[in-house]
């Protein structure tokens, strides 16, 4: 038996602070339940008297997606979002995007686990039939409306999962949805040429420009977890009753998984600026962005998710510049170290250094600075195995910090000599 | 009120505290009558919470996600409290927690544990509550590397002690799927951290 794992997994479980969750679970419970109720009452009301009853400012305590800013992309091969949001989504008065039946088609390369069959939705979840397990999902934050059959009326694009051993994915299904609010899948969106399932970005929401649905996808969901990623951005639209990409590239191009060759100059990154701790940015102490960002000749753009105190808030589009990259030497392993900048449009310029020098992983860098309002990373050297030297400006000061690797290259911490 | 008992992880109700729930009247109940369902399910929660936080940060690696996580899953167990409150509640709030977390955040990349502040005054302690902190760092960090199905199984393996078929019941697979997602898991951590794991190889 692993007595060690055992024994670090209670001690760290140690470290959750208990909390009383009873007042606000029933306040929230009860609160969906008469949401749920009022929807239904005003569906039958409007079909009644036929009109318009607003329901989506009644959504539960939620980040309303309807109000999501999103980015403009354009119909070229792999487009660059540009800084001018898109006007808001429509909805529909008549259906709920969290609580609806649907004929959802086998999720292509996983058809075992999740096959072609009627779903209900029940706050963004469905049930499989024989076992009642959770075995679908509704991202409601991703959900976007437009045209993308060229009929007038808008579709609506749902981010439906498949749970799955290991990860989850999930895809764009367009749904045609009736005067009534009938919903009906046209077909999965985010499939490459040959119809394998696509990794679709998380962060970033798709868009639907000149009727078409652009899709950021980052790799194939059947690919080896531990491949790089290729960030592009694929356009769909229904086509002779169809799903079927129109524009954008038709194949990925990705890095060798090779420390010595890996550059992040030119590379998929995954950049994650929450911290719970320092409080480095504004709004607190857990204010964050994070996305995946394709770099050319060391910039890049891409739309980042942004959480507020671990709740998900519209995001902002992000410029990530690479700054600098040294050669470093961790555990034995040659790597490189990078000083970043992000930038969050509407947001605080940050710092983040990251060591990219886990073996068969290149493109996960570990995190080991990052700066906020009042710091400046002016340079970064590595400085013996092991160890970044990180030149500082600290409220007007500067200053001379180390980094160091203590746990097989995965975990760093810095501070000063 | 309550009496935080550190060794059982239970948070024991003082009799002061049982009068207290009981004298709670929710909406829907009539004037001047309990609804005995709410009060078990006030009894349940704070019984519980300490459990199912602990679980979540393993999952979450973060105390406001555990927390988020934790309180999702309850409001939807009270939603189904008067059809769950006679059978297995805290084993329908489980496999709730445990789906939410898969569904939710499929990250594939690393922790958010390090930081850009000092070693922690516990570093200057004795030696060996330094390695613990230490190592609490280093498992926080190795478990932020698991896909989120992988990180699921070895807290149900190795921290809720459950066994492959129990497992395989509230994540909704195989027993033979918890076999080779232990088996990738702790394969896993041999990689990024062989000192968190027993020189041997694991068996159970």
């Amino acid at each position: 038996m692993s007595e060690k794992l055992r024994a670090g997994l209670a001690s760290l479980a140690e470290q959750a602070k208990p909390v009383d969750l009873h007042a606000r679970v029933v306040r929230l419970g009860r609160r969906r339940t008469l949401y749920r109720r009022v929807t239904a009452a005003l569906a039958v009301l409007a079909l009644g008297t036929g009109g318009v009853v607003a329901v989506a400012a009644l959504r539960p305590d939620r980040t309303p997606p309807d109000i999501l800013p999103l980015p403009t992309v354009s119909a070229e091969p792999s487009p660059v979002p540009s800084p001018t949001p898109s006007p808001t989504p429509t909805s529909h008065p008549l259906l709920d995007l969290d609580n609806l039946t649907l004929t959802l088609p086998a999720f292509p390369g996983l058809a075992t686990r999740c096959p072609g069959r009627r779903a209900t939705f029940v706050d963004g979840v469905a049930q499989r039939p024989n076992d009642s397990q959770v075995d679908r999902g509704i991202i409601d934050r991703l959900t976007v409306w437009g045209d993308v059959d060229g009929v007038p009326g808008d579709e609506v694009v749902l981010a439906i999962t498949c749970s799955l051993d290991g990860v989850v994915p999930f895809l764009p299904l367009v749904v045609r949805v009736a005067p009534d609010g009938t919903p009906t899948a046209i077909g999965w969106a985010g499939l490459g040429p040959d119809g394998r399932a696509l990794i679709v970005d998380q962060f970033e929401p798709p868009t639907v420009t000149g009727g078409v649905l652009q899709v950021p996808v980052l790799s194939y969901v059947d690919a080896p977890a531990e491949q790089p990623y290729d960030k592009q951005r694929r356009g769909y639209a229904v086509r002779d009753g169809r799903v079927a990409q129109v524009n954008g590239p038709t194949e990925f191009s990705f890095g060798a998984n090779d420390l010595t060759t890996f550059d992040p100059r030119n590379a998929t990154l995954y950049v994650n600026v929450t911290t719970n701790t320092a409080p480095q940015l504004p709004g607190g102490n857990r204010t964050g962005y994070t996305g995946y960002v394709k770099l050319v000749a060391g910039v890049g753009t891409a739309w980042f998710g942004r959480q507020v105190d671990n709740q998900d808030q519209p995001g902002a589009l992000t410029t990530v510049t690479v700054q600098q990259v040294v050669p470093i030497v961790v555990n034995g392993q040659a790597g490189q170290a990078a000083l970043l900048k992000v930038e969050p449009a509407g947001g605080p310029a940050l710092q983040l250094v990251l060591a990219f020098n886990t073996p068969n992983w290149v493109h996960l860098g570990n995190r080991v600075l990052l700066a906020g309002a009042g710091q400046t990373v002016r340079a970064i050297a590595a400085d013996g195995p092991d160890r970044i030297r990180l030149d500082l400006t600290i409220d007007g000061s500067d200053a001379t910090w180390y980094a160091t690797s203590t746990e097989g290259g995965t975990t760093w911490t810095a501070g000063p000599a | 009120m309550e009496t935080w008992n550190p060794h059982s992880g239970a948070t024991i109700l003082t009799t002061a505290a049982l009068q207290c729930v009981q004298a709670s009247v929710p909406l829907t109940a009539k004037a001047g009558t309990m609804d005995q369902p709410v009060d078990d399910f006030a009894h349940y929660v704070r019984a519980r919470t300490p459990a199912l936080i602990r679980t979540a940060y393993l999952l979450t690696g973060d105390q406001h996600r555990a927390e988020d996580l934790v309180q999702e899953a309850l409001i939807r167990t009270y939603r189904a409290w008067r059809r769950v409150r006679d059978g297995y509640p805290d084993a329908y709030t489980r496999k709730v927690i445990y789906h939410l977390n898969i569904s939710r955040r499929r990250l594939r990349s690393s922790s958010e544990v390090v930081t850009s502040e000092p070693p922690e005054p516990t570093a200057r302690g004795r030696p060996d509550e330094f390695e613990t902190a230490a190592t609490r760092i280093a498992l926080q960090a190795a478990l932020g590397q698991l896909a989120p199905r992988q990180r699921a199984v070895i807290v149900l393996r190795y921290f809720e002690d459950v066994t492959e078929a129990e497992a395989a019941e509230v994540l909704g697979v195989s027993v033979g799927t918890i076999k080779s997602q232990t088996a990738r898991a702790l394969a896993r951590l041999r990689a990024i951290a062989p000192h968190l794991l027993d020189a041997e190889g694991i068996n159970r």
